[in-house]
């Protein structure tokens, strides 16, 4: 019977005041749409960061006629090293058509225009500079890459992402839960007589409360379910698109990224609308 | 907010072994600094009718609502049924008001349920279980005689009715104190008597009534037990019948012993 209460007592409020219901959902819808397009750039941001950080490495192309043997047993000779990992110019050619999708055919190529490579793993980043010059002076290397300047900024950067992020996103969620208590506050204040009455007869207050919560939820999962719809046909729908066309940044595809941060997103909404309601409530709850 | 998992049961002490309202050294200073109240004393028994009398402004509200607990003493102590209101939880708070009814000057009733609806809504509230409630509310409403109005809407009804169906509802959870500020104050003289009568019955039927008001005729008429409040101090304590005022209502008037009331003797 009081669920039945319940829910009646919220129809009834949402029907009494339909457009505080839709500024509400609205409120959250849009919030909820910032939230989620900026948790999709901060992901990938990050993500692109890892994998530029997983690539600093010193990579050594050998010449033609080099002898691998003796290359990998000075490059390993180094101090700081870990590991040479030969990678032979079929291996490399491979990955280089796998990253690009096709759009250039082994079959294409009269000749694999790749050399030979090791690439060096070095234990931290403080010795890439080093390796990669004692690496240089091997006979049999051509040329040495590293991207000590990359890894650095990508350290930084990445700690400032996340930095920005919490703050972003932690006024975000504030800024949700103000505006729909305050939307929400005006139910409750329309409704004040009805709870002073509530509140002179005897109901406990969680019973006062419970309604208005309700409606918080529903209205903050209405608002969330459409931003989610949103945030998520179109990132799946941009993502393959991006890839597409600038094939070199790693993007996290969709379905690594929407079975997580959709339900976030929705049970963020549902949390929001409670903690709203709540905060209003209680303003009119005092004894 | 989990209240819902513990419900206290508050019992007040009906037996009549302790009084049913019992303030003791009671002061009440607003926020502000403005002292509403001063020292005061008072016990009511069960089963007493009592007027609060005094200007606007002497405090007879203020011990209204220390007495369902709008307001908290700010030094001695206020007992209702034996139950120390300065130690009630807040969350004990809605199970003492299903004792302890209220109605006011402006009945505060929902404009868009009818009479019963509105009688019914006390008792949803306070979890009865829904098939009880039509029997309930009939009852109610033909105690204040509202059983042909049932279905009007407040707006549909005299001030007297609407005052009437608050009465109802304050009565649906049957409480042993009935506490009304100022309930004739919107009303003509005829419906005023109507509330009076109404109030004397639901004494007759055991329940304490306690009622604040100005109005002195009728306070003059009903020959109960009177208590005059003057700027927040209990000045007068006056027996049952010692109180009349003078016509013009200046004054006070305190006979004692009187001879029996002839005019309008309403319980």
């Amino acid at each position: 019977m009081t669920s039945a209460y319940f829910l009646r007592e919220v129809l009834t409020n949402i029907r009494r005041s339909p457009l505080m219901s839709i500024a509400s959902v609205t409120t959250v819808l849009v919030l909820t749409l910032i939230l989620g397009y900026f948790t999709t750039v901060m992901v990938n941001l990050e993500a692109l960061a890892n994998s530029l950080l997983d690539e600093v490495q010193v990579v050594a192309y050998l010449d033609d006629d080099a002898n691998q043997v003796s290359v990998a047993q000075q490059l390993e000779r180094i101090p700081g090293v870990q590991k040479a990992h030969f990678v032979s110019k079929e291996t490399a050619l491979n990955k280089l058509v796998e990253r690009m999708q096709g759009r250039i055919k082994v079959d294409d190529l009269t000749r694999n225009p790749l050399p030979d490579s090791y690439e060096v793993s070095v234990s931290s980043a403080d010795d890439l500079e080093m390796v990669a010059k004692r690496a240089e002076r091997i006979a049999g290397v051509a040329r040495v890459k590293y991207g000590e300047e990359i890894a650095q900024r990508m350290l930084r950067f990445n700690a400032l992402v996340r930095g920005v992020g919490v703050v972003v996103l932690g006024l975000l969620f504030l800024s949700t839960v103000l505006i729909v208590s305050n939307t929400i506050r005006l139910t409750v204040f329309a409704r004040r007589k009805e709870i002073e009455i509530m509140q002179m007869v005897g109901a406990a207050e969680w019973f006062i409360r419970w309604p208005f919560i309700l409606e918080g939820v529903l209205q903050g999962l209405l608002g969330s379910v459409l931003a989610a719809v949103v945030v998520g046909g179109s990132y799946a729908m941009v993502i393959p698109k991006l890839t597409e066309t600038i094939s070199f940044l790693p993007m996290v595809e969709a379905q690594n990224m929407l079975p997580t941060l959709l339900p976030i997103l929705i049970l963020n909404g549902a949390f929001v609308g409670a903690l709203g309601s709540l905060v209003s409530v209680n303003k009119f709850l005092k004894v | 907010m989990w209240g819902f998992l513990k419900s206290p049961e508050i019992n007040l002490d009906t037996s009549g072994q302790v009084p049913m309202v019992d303030i003791c050294e009671l002061d009440l200073v607003y926020p502000n600094g403005h002292q509403a109240l001063h020292n005061i004393n008072l016990q009511i028994d069960k089963g007493e009718f009592v007027f609060l009398v005094g200007s606007t402004g002497s405090g007879k509200s203020s011990i209204l609502k220390l007495l369902y607990r709008e307001l908290h003493p700010s030094s001695g102590s206020v007992l209702v049924g034996g139950l120390d209101l300065g130690e009630l939880a807040r969350q004990e708070v809605p199970y003492l008001r299903r004792s302890v009814g209220v109605i006011f000057q402006d009945f505060r009733l929902l404009g868009n349920k009818t009479a019963a609806e509105n009688v019914a809504y006390a008792l949803e509230i306070t979890g009865t279980p829904k098939r009880k409630i039509p029997s309930i509310v009939a009852q109610v409403l033909e105690l204040v005689g509202l059983s042909d109005k049932s279905k009007r809407l407040p707006s549909e009804l005299s001030g007297g009715e609407q005052q009437r169906v608050a009465i109802a509802r304050s009565l649906v959870n049957k409480p042993s104190l009935l506490l009304a500020d100022e309930p004739t104050g919107n009303l003509d003289p005829d419906s005023t008597w109507d509330i009076m009568q109404i109030l004397s019955r639901v004494q007759n039927s055991g329940t304490t009534v306690v009622v604040a008001t100005h109005n002195q005729q009728v306070v003059d008429l009903m020959r109960k037990r009177v208590l005059v409040m003057k700027r927040g101090h209990l000045v007068h304590d006056l027996a049952r019948g010692a109180y009349r005022l003078d016509g013009r209502g200046s004054g006070l008037h305190v006979e004692q012993p009187r001879a029996p009331f002839s005019a309008v003797e309403v319980s």
